[in-house]
């Protein structure tokens, strides 16, 4: 009996493991996360290049020695430790943005994507004391998406696709869009998981001045969120409803009766972020991760409620010989 | 017409989103697959998923567990560092604390100039004001805002490094600390000295003082009933080098950074009469 339930329990286990890590799923989740996050690297990178002296140069905040011992105790690698060139940085920028605007228009496969990740990783190596939660959030989403065939929909190459009729209304179905989507979520998870629990070790998160404190920061402060000192009642509510959130997001969104409600919240929280406290691109680029809870088949019936979006227009001649209405 | 039952993913397939779900009637002839990869490649990732869901985990884990000593709780220093050569490498080293434990305050790091010509004030990046300070970060000259946050986490990075020169180093302490203490203040340093190197290539052969300065947040009662701004000057001050304590409060009131300074409004000297008991 008992080895009966052991066998049925290590099937049951490869079984739903399979399932949840390999289920074959198309990539329209996946393909709008690529062009947002293309968009945002390319924009990170902008900024890079802006003031590059100041963050990759030879008298840089944090110079080549400096850098290379902030990371002589860990495993971190970058090539950009060897070189101050300021025409190496511009070169390696403009690569990157150009990757990146690739990645998002899907341009050449997964060659873009995989381009515009580890030129990213460069740079997170080499900016290490300027990075903040939007580099972990768009690092991670750039990782799933060079493991996933994202440009099959939603993209230039898919678009050619397309045109050519052989291949029109296929889907492309495969284990990688699952497999880099399971990915990102588990991370995603583990991002609210400790963010909550550590803010349950601070008073302020339960007591409900940590609002205040959060919109009374001048250096964050984008929009005037003040008036929440006014209303106590509230900030408690929003203090307690952040914590409890965060802290079970890992649980709730798996259901699809309680993930709307977990996403909704998320995208209220996020938004707050960007008009608020600051961090715009922060902000979007958590609304644009929180979008891979959504199944991409209810991602395709959006993309279908906007055919001209993903199907190519018919020529004149098709629309000289459609037959006429009845 | 009767309706085509809707066909669902297996990926979410309790989905109500989906009930409405209908594939158009060519798409649906076509089988989906189950997998599109062969038992061996499922094998490899599965192998892959565990050692990267692992290492998301480690850090944050390893973050969490450790006391004020710092003293880490031995499975997570384990995990931590079984994941640390694959974890480090792909940028997967995050403790996640965001606005955690508490929202704290902000920091900045000034350079005050003794002898800056006005000429010299705006000639390089970052921009000296004209009253002769350097201030990272800086709102209003530090632009687009993800630039500006740049600086802002510059300034953070450079105060949590922030280990005092005449630390006193006890001999009997564990060896691990010790080099773990001597470590830290060989990092401030260097990153002091970067910062000086900085200053030196965009402002040759100037006298300056390099300070850190910690801007506190105002109470509600002191926002609504007392009126201080945000940037109150009151709320600026300055922080010590030294790990001695003196008879002097550890706190230095400093002058407003230039970026608020400019602003016709404040009240300079409101700082003064603050201090006053």
């Amino acid at each position: 009996m008992i080895a009966r339930y052991i066998r049925s329990l290590w099937s049951d286990t490869q079984s739903n493991w399979s399932k949840f890590w390999f289920d074959a799923s198309t990539a329209h989740t996946l393909a709008v996360v690529r062009i947002c996050t293309g968009l945002m690297l390319a924009y990170i990178h902008a900024i890079w290049w802006f003031d590059g002296r100041a963050f990759f140069g030879p008298d840089a905040l944090i110079d080549q020695p400096t850098i290379q011992l902030l990371h002589e105790q860990d495993y971190a690698w970058s090539y950009l430790w060897f070189t101050d060139s300021l025409w190496l940085i511009a070169i390696h920028q403009a690569v990157a943005i150009l990757a990146s605007l690739a990645m998002a228009a899907g341009l050449f496969g997964r060659l873009s994507t995989v381009l515009a990740w580890f030129l990213t990783l460069m740079v997170c190596h080499r900016a290490t004391g300027l990075l903040f939660g939007l580099d972990q959030t768009v690092m991670m989403l750039a990782f799933g998406l060079v493991i996933a065939p994202s440009s099959s929909v939603l993209s230039i190459s898919s678009l050619v696709r397309k045109r050519s009729k052989s291949q029109q209304n296929v889907l492309q179905y495969s284990s990688l869009n699952t497999f880099a989507t399971r990915l990102v979520q588990l991370q995603l998870c583990a991002m609210y998981l400790f963010g909550g629990l550590g803010k349950m070790r601070g008073s302020m998160w339960w007591d409900g001045s940590a609002m205040w404190f959060s919109a009374a920061s001048y250096e964050y402060q984008s929009n005037d969120m003040t008036w929440i000192g006014q209303w106590p009642l509230l900030a408690g509510l929003l203090c307690h409803l952040t914590i409890f959130w965060e802290a079970f997001y890992c649980v709730a969104v798996w259901p699809m009766r309680s993930r709307p409600i977990v996403l909704a919240i998320a995208f209220a929280v996020h938004a707050g972020i960007a008009i608020y406290l600051g961090m715009i691109t922060f902000g979007v680029i958590m609304i644009v991760a929180n979008l891979i809870f959504i199944p991409p088949d209810f991602m395709r019936r959006i993309f279908q409620a906007f055919p001209r979006w993903t199907s190519p227009r018919p020529s004149n001649t098709e629309l000289r010989n459609a037959p006429s209405p009845q | 017409m009767p309706r085509s039952k809707p066909r669902r993913t297996n990926l979410d397939d309790d989905s109500p989103l989906l009930d409405d779900v209908s594939l158009d009637k060519e798409q649906a002839a076509i089988p989906k697959p189950n997998f599109t990869i062969s038992l061996l490649w499922r094998w490899i990732l599965s192998v892959f998923a565990v050692l990267h869901v692992a290492s998301i985990y480690a850090e944050p884990l390893r973050f969490s567990s450790q006391n004020a000593s710092p003293v880490v709780a031995p499975h997570a220093a384990i995990l931590r560092r079984w994941t640390a050569p694959y974890a480090d490498l792909m940028y997967l080293n995050h403790g996640y604390f965001f606005f955690a434990p508490n929202p704290g305050p902000s920091h900045l790091v000034v350079c005050r100039f003794n002898d800056l010509p006005a000429s010299e004030s705006d000639s390089s990046s970052p921009s000296a004001s004209s009253d002769g300070k350097i201030v990272i970060p800086d709102k209003g000259l530090q632009k687009p805002r993800l630039l500006f946050h740049r600086y802002f986490m510059y300034a953070e990075f450079y105060q949590t490094l922030f280990l005092p020169a005449d630390l006193p180093e006890i001999k009997e302490a564990d060896p691990l600390l010790l080099a773990d203490i001597r470590r830290g203040k060989r990092l401030y340093s260097e990153v002091q000295d970067s910062f000086r190197r900085f200053i030196d290539a965009r402002y040759p052969n100037r006298r300056y003082q390099v300070y850190r300065v910690e801007h506190q947040l105002p109470t509600p009662e002191d926002y609504f009933n007392n009126h201080w701004r945000l940037d109150d000057p009151r709320l600026y001050f300055e922080m010590p080098e030294s790990a001695i304590i003196s008879e002097e409060p550890s706190f230095q009131p400093v002058e407003i950074p230039p970026a608020i300074s400019e602003r016709p409004n404040v009240d300079i000297d409101s700082r003064t009469k603050a201090q006053q008991p």
